[in-house]
């Protein structure tokens, strides 16, 4: 709920991705090495497929990272909004404020990354060693496998987001006016409108995306090298979503709040979501990438193993295409629940933020009478909608990218050219129960501080 | 000479204290809570006498009453009363105000009668209701039902229109409150509020945004409308248009406001003024002039001065 909760979200965050880093690469030459002896490893095929695999989750990973980063350090800005206006007053300049905060980001990514790698290297090994053991997955691998110098490039890169995304989220500085912290500044901002354009950054961004995912499906029935087009076409949309979310999640999250009654706590978390579409975006961005990056390889795998299944329905290699993409999918589905757990911890500091940012707005609301469990109601109410928006349009972001991203690898390879789409009911289910799981998880801390604060309290403090 | 003088300024805002003897509702008391005698103790050895009003009106007519209340903050051994041991009653159709200098516990009093903060003890009712039987969520109730507020800052929402800020406790509680579209539109009409409706705070002056408060406050026909510098925000000119609204309002309305203020020219707009300092009630005038309010509050904060330099 302050700015250590900012901080502690940054050093997770960038931790986690480091030790994804880490074992994303080693993890990936090993199952370089361990494919070659594979019918399937024979080609150059494979190695491409695999190379694009990694650096799309590298990509995707450093992606959410930057995003949940960015809300971290809003949150901390938002917390010292007074200690800044103060300094700013003394003849501190703003771009010296931010200046001091991104340089802690800086800091805190180079502390944190040392603990992920150390974290990676350690669990590399560890799957190493129960790979070897076991099945003979990574045959003919060593542990030299495990190092891949390559690694050095998403690390640096890690480095640079955090620093880009401190300074993002640090933006908030230049609105603290020095005489805020005179007190004298009423404290009432202005309103958000309840549509917000969608800028032209974010339009034509999605729609080149858009135009190079059709253009990626079509060379997917001619090249395998049509992934590295996807790659592109998958970067510039998740551009297009991350600058348009202020315009685009209100939009989705209005329909999905006109089922709610109006009345009661659902009806206030209902106005508030509508009234500052900018928070709302920020709450659900993280959510809805995590949610589009399962579901793209879940729908990408179920869609390519349900087309090989077609196209070797006849020879002996079917069942060991089976296996070769299931033991693949159980690593990707375990590399994945990293990005999971990074926009979990981006779920949470937005809630936080949220409940921050709107503490005043609490307090007098229970003032006039709402009652504690109202408002926290409406608290949990308002990330249930929110995360439930951004996991359906992560499941349908997310299950495009993931089929045309299939075909882009393995249209060629068949002789129908085209892969046929698939997604798996138990994923919507299971992304629906995760969403919910993490909205109840993320609204505790939250939901807790306004059950035990006196509404007399909170309004003396905001 | 009070135990309190020794640890320290009067004048520390109750807010910046710890409370550590907060107050439990008689049912939610667990045995070993708190050391309620030895704070009786602390509070007998008090030397400082409380004062009483005089009460002359039918007891009908009373919306808020509190008998010896009194709110401790801060740890062991250097407690500090915000408001101490203070007996008062708040009539329908009047304007009382309560002025005294910051730290004086003018507003921890308006808080304790709200029912949003707990007294350590001491009695209050509220139309008819004593409060020590209510949990939070009855308070909250009855805040929603009974009770109106008006704030410095306004504290409208800022993403509601002006007519959903008017709407706004509507939704808040759990029970369907009685919409009364004929006072609304009286309400809305007498503080001139026609054409302003569908703008937003951020549209709205000052005075504007203000009168929407009080049309918010006044909207269910509360018994009481809690005003906390009600002109603490607006100029002069606006403040006393506001005001004269209000009075005027709460004449028609029949409430009782209890409003907090330390501007002598807006409680002098008051049928009543109770004066308070350092927790203690010291004085209580009928309809004053700004002059005379001005003069009571010089006098009080004097009298403090030469106590804390004694």
């Amino acid at each position: 709920m302050s700015g250590r909760g900012g901080t502690i979200a940054t050093i997770v965050v960038v931790a986690l991705s480091a030790m994804y880093i880490v074992l994303l690469t080693s993890v990936m030459s090993l199952l370089r090495t361990g494919l070659v002896s594979t019918p399937f490893g024979q080609g150059a095929t494979a190695d491409l497929v695999l190379g694009i695999l990694g650096t799309s989750f590298l990509i995707v990973a450093l992606i959410v990272s930057t995003v949940v980063v960015t809300n971290a350090f809003v949150l901390v800005t938002a917390s010292r909004v007074h200690q800044i206006a103060l300094r700013r007053l003394l003849g501190a300049s703003a771009s010296a404020e931010r200046a001091r905060i991104a340089r802690e980001g800086l800091r805190l990514s180079l502390g944190a990354s040392a603990l992920g790698i150390g974290l990676g290297a350690a669990a590399a090994f560890g799957i190493f060693t129960l790979g070897a053991q076991n099945e003979g997955m990574f045959e003919g691998a060593t542990a030299a496998d495990l190092v891949n110098l390559f690694v050095v490039v998403p690390l640096v890169l890690l480095q640079v987001c955090t620093v880009v995304a401190a300074w993002r989220g640090s933006a908030a500085v230049l609105a603290a006016e020095p005489v805020q912290a005179l007190g004298l500044a009423s404290t009432q901002h202005a309103g958000g409108s309840d549509d917000v354009a969608l800028g032209r950054t974010a339009r034509i961004a999605l729609l080149v995306g858009l135009g190079l995912l059709g253009l990626t499906f079509v060379a997917g029935m001619l090249t395998p090298i049509a992934a590295f087009l996807g790659i592109i076409a998958g970067t510039v949309l998740a551009i297009g979503v991350l600058a348009g979310a202020r315009g685009l999640v209100p939009r989705i999250v209005r329909v999905l709040a006109a089922a709610l009654p109006r009345r009661g706590p659902v009806a206030l978390a209902r106005r508030t979501l509508a009234e500052h579409p900018a928070r709302t975006a920020r709450a659900a961005l993280g959510v809805l990438i995590g949610v589009a990056v399962v579901s793209m390889f879940v729908v990408a795998t179920a869609s390519a193993n349900l087309s090989l299944a077609i196209e070797y329905r006849d020879t002996a290699l079917a069942d060991q295409a089976d296996e070769v993409l299931l033991s693949v999918l159980g690593v990707i589905s375990a590399l994945i629940g990293f990005v999971v757990l990074i926009a979990a911890v981006g779920l949470a500091t937005t809630v936080a933020l949220n409940t921050r940012l709107r503490s005043r707005e609490i307090a007098v609301t229970r003032i006039l009478g709402q009652s504690r469990r109202d408002a926290a109601t409406a608290i949990v109410i308002e990330a249930a909608v929110l995360s439930v928006a951004a996991a359906l349009s992560g499941l349908a972001l997310g299950a495009l990218l993931g089929w045309v991203g299939a075909q882009s690898v393995l249209g060629v390879a068949l002789s129908t050219r085209i892969v046929v789409p698939m997604v798996p009911a138990p994923l919507i289910g299971v992304v629906l129960v995760t969403a919910l799981a993490l909205t109840v998880i993320s609204s505790i801390a939250p939901t807790r501080f306004v059950l035990a604060d006196s509404p007399v309290r909170a309004f003396a403090r905001a | 000479m009070s135990i309190l003088s020794a640890h320290g300024p009067w004048n520390i805002p109750p807010k910046h204290v710890t409370p550590v003897l907060e107050y439990q509702s008689p049912r939610y008391r667990r045995a070993g809570e708190c050391d309620w005698r030895a704070t009786r103790r602390a509070l007998r050895a008090r030397s400082v006498g409380s004062m009483t009003t005089h009460h002359t009106t039918a007891a009908g007519d009373i919306v808020a009453r509190c008998t010896d209340l009194t709110r401790l903050f801060g740890a062991d051994g250097a407690t500090v009363a915000a408001v101490d041991r203070i007996t008062a009653e708040f009539r329908r159709g009047e304007l009382t105000a309560v002025v005294g200098p910051s730290g004086s516990g003018k507003s921890t009093l308006m808080y304790l009668l709200a029912g949003l903060d707990a007294p350590t003890w001491g009695e209050i009712e509220l139309d008819g209701h004593a409060l020590a039987g209510f949990d939070e969520s009855e308070l909250a109730e009855l805040r929603h039902e009974r009770m109106g507020f008006i704030f410095q800052s306004f504290n409208l929402l800022s993403g509601l229109t002006a007519i959903e800020n008017i709407r706004l406790p509507e939704s808040l509680g759990r029970r369907r409150r009685e919409h009364d579209a004929l006072w609304e539109a009286e309400l809305i009409d007498r503080l001139g509020l026609t054409a302003l409706l569908e703008r937003r705070p951020h549209e709205l002056s000052g005075g504007q945004q203000q009168r929407v408060a009080i049309a918010r406050a006044l909207a269910h026909r509360p018994a009481v409308v809690f005003a906390d510098e009600p002109t603490g925000n607006l100029d002069l000119k606006t403040g006393g248009e506001v005001l004269a609204l209000l009075t005027e309002l709460v004449r028609d309305s029949g409430c009782g406001i209890i409003m907090v203020t330390h501007d002598p020219i807006a409680a002098s707009s008051a049928d009543r003024v109770l004066s308070i300092r350092d927790g203690h009630l010291v004085a209580e005038l009928g309809r004053a002039t700004a002059a005379e309010i001005s003069a009571l509050m010089l006098a009080d904060a004097l009298d403090a001065r030469a106590e804390a330099t004694r």
